[in-house]
Formats: C-alpha cells, structure tokens, sequence
C-alpha cells in the first residue's frame, strides 16, 4: 500500500507536479525504500521519446484517401432518426386514412340527395324488367 | 464565422497547444460550440489531427508491422461514423484517441489471430531512417534502443508511455481514454517508465 503511494508520488515528482517541500518529504521517505529510490535516480534521466517518433507531415495521398472515404460515407450513411421518423409518420397515414373512411361513411345525406339516388335505382329496376320480358320473344323467334 | 476563424488561430499553435482546441472553441466560442458537428470537425482540423493520431499509432505498433498509416485511416473513418456518439464531456482529441487506442487492440488481435503472435519487424524502422539521417549517431542509436524498448512492453504500459510522455496528456485524460482512476494511471506510469528503462539496459542503453 505504501509503495502504491510512493510509485504515485515518483511518478508526479517525475512529472514535476510536487512542490519543493513534497520533493524533499519523498525523498527522505525513500531512504527507507532503497529499490523505489534507485528507480527514482533510473527515471531522474527520462529518454525523449518525442524524438524516437517525430511528427511527420501527413502525406498528401493518404489525406486525400480519407477526405474521399469520408464523403463516400456521407452519401450513403442517413442520419440514425430517420427511420424512427419514417416509421412515425407511417402510423400517422395509416390513422389519418381510417379517420378519413370513418367519416365517408357514417356522413349523413341530405332529402334532395336521396330521393335522386332513389330515382335513379327505379329507372334502372324499369330497365331491368323490360330487358327480362324480351328475353321469351327472342327464344321463339329462334334467336340466341 | 468568428468562432472558426478562432480555431484556425488555434490550430496554427504548434505541439501540444492545439489538442484542447474543442475546449478552446468552448470557451472562446460559448454557445457556437453546440452548432459545430463532430463530424465538420473532423473534416475541419483533419491536417491537425491527423499527424498526432499518425505518430501515437506508429508508436503503438511499432515492431508488429502493422501499417500506421491503414490504422489511422480506419481510426478517423471510425470516428466519423460514429460522430452522434460524441457526448462533449472530454475533448474530441481524448475521444479521437480512445478510438484509435481500440481501433489498434484490434488490429493487433487481427494480427495475433493470423500469425500466432505479433512479429517484429524492420519495417517500422525504415518509417524514421529519413528523419534520422540528420541526426548525430548516438541520437540515432538511442532513438533506436527506445522504440525496440517501448515494442516489448505490455500493451497497457505501451500505451500510458505513449499518452502521457509522446503525447503529453494529463493524467485525467489519460484516465479518461484508458478507463483507469488516476492514481492507476500515475502507478502504472511508475512501471510503465520503469520498465522502458529497464528494456533499454538490457538493449545496450547506458544511462
């Protein structure tokens, strides 16, 4: 547990985020750890990494290639609350038809209306019975 | 408009400067932050994006021969399509980073799944022949023995090394990308530092 504490406190004094005071408190803590004090001394000497991996300029073509793999995505990805959207507004048709329906046939008709739909279905009744009656003629005259 | 000219101004700040640029456009830009998309972004700053996410990917697969510049690729492509998933509680560099640190666990995986094992490889070492050339030899040489150093340690280690000391991210970033309290963080990075030392005794490196 107290060897947690002291690697946490290497790494910071490493870091330099300890003040003077917590610097000189660790390192007379550590001439009880010899090993932890040794390492201590090992990091003092940190290897620039920054200059083991230097920050190169992108290379145009591989910048290039993901410029286009980007718009590529942007013409085929649709944003992820369209179909949400879609689906929405699917069931507000649906119920907007059924509403619509509804309402066609439990409409009421008016006296004027009805007695013209009335008219029409007596003539074609009279029509209907007069077609029926040639029918008996047209067997004796020898006709199909 | 005048909130991104001030992140051009921004990223023209050379190293580290420009990675808290998402908390720079909060703070400069306020509210015109809540308009800005990850996604124009990441189309935006791409040039000063890139050679960050580029350089932190090489040192991870260093000596696997793995291709830094396809990791990347898949990282920024994976970024973008996963744009709405930006929350905006850590900067778009610390999440960019997360991506790209699992878009490499991956590749590794691949790679492992492959091979057996993760080789070693020359090739990553004809990436710095160019920079080195200017160097003086012992520069060059040290240069060497780290990279070789930093491709034997665990990859948890690997990767504290490579946001903390290439990077120059602070601990709650870190502890942010890698899921780790800080103190973990700061711990680790004690043994992290310790065994990259460690490695480049045992390579030839007199301190």
């Amino acid at each position: 547990m107290k060897e947690e504490y002291l690697h946490i406190k290497i790494t910071e004094a490493i870091d330099g985020t300890l003040s003077s005071y917590e610097l000189k408190q660790l390192e007379a803590e550590l001439e009880k750890y010899p090993e932890l004090k040794e390492a201590h001394e090992l990091l003092k000497d940190k290897p620039d990494i920054k200059q083991a991996f230097p920050l190169t300029e992108p290379d145009p073509h591989d910048l290039n290639k993901l410029r286009d793999k980007m718009l590529e995505e942007t013409g085929y990805v649709y944003p992820q609350w369209l179909p949400a959207y879609l689906t929405a507004a699917a069931v507000v048709l649906i119920v907007l038809a059924g509403i619509i329906r509804f309402e066609v046939r439990t409409a009421p008709v008016d006296d004027a209306q009805a007695h013209e739909w009335l008219h029409e279905s007596n003539e074609l009744l009279a029509w209907n019975e007069s077609d029926f009656i040639l029918l008996p003629e047209l067997e004796e005259n020898g006709q199909d | 408009m005048e909130a991104v000219l001030r992140l051009e101004e921004t990223i023209q700040i050379p190293d580290f400067s420009f990675v808290m640029h998402a908390v720079n456009m909060q703070s400069v830009a306020g509210s015109e932050t809540e308009t800005t998309s990850p996604e124009k972004l990441l189309k935006d700053n791409l040039e000063a994006y890139y050679p960050r996410i580029y350089r932190a990917v090489a040192a991870y697969t260093n000596g696997t021969g793995l291709d830094p510049a396809d990791i990347t690729q898949d990282t920024f492509l994976k970024a973008f399509r996963k744009a709405d998933t930006f929350q905006g509680s850590s900067s778009v560099y610390t999440w960019l980073f997360r991506i790209a640190r699992n878009t490499c666990i991956d590749a590794m995986r691949k790679l492992k799944s492959v091979t057996g094992t993760v080789i070693d490889s020359n090739f990553d070492e004809r990436l710095y022949e160019q920079e080195s050339e200017q160097e003086p030899f012992e520069q060059r040489e040290e240069n060497k023995l780290l990279r070789q150093a930093l491709s034997l340690l665990d990859e948890e280690l690997k990767m504290l090394i490579i946001l903390k000391d290439l990077q120059g991210m602070k601990y709650h970033e870190i502890s942010e990308v890698m899921d780790l309290n800080e103190g973990t963080v700061k711990s680790r990075l004690f043994r992290a530092r310790l065994q990259l030392k460690q490695e480049m005794i045992k390579l030839g490196y007199r301190p």
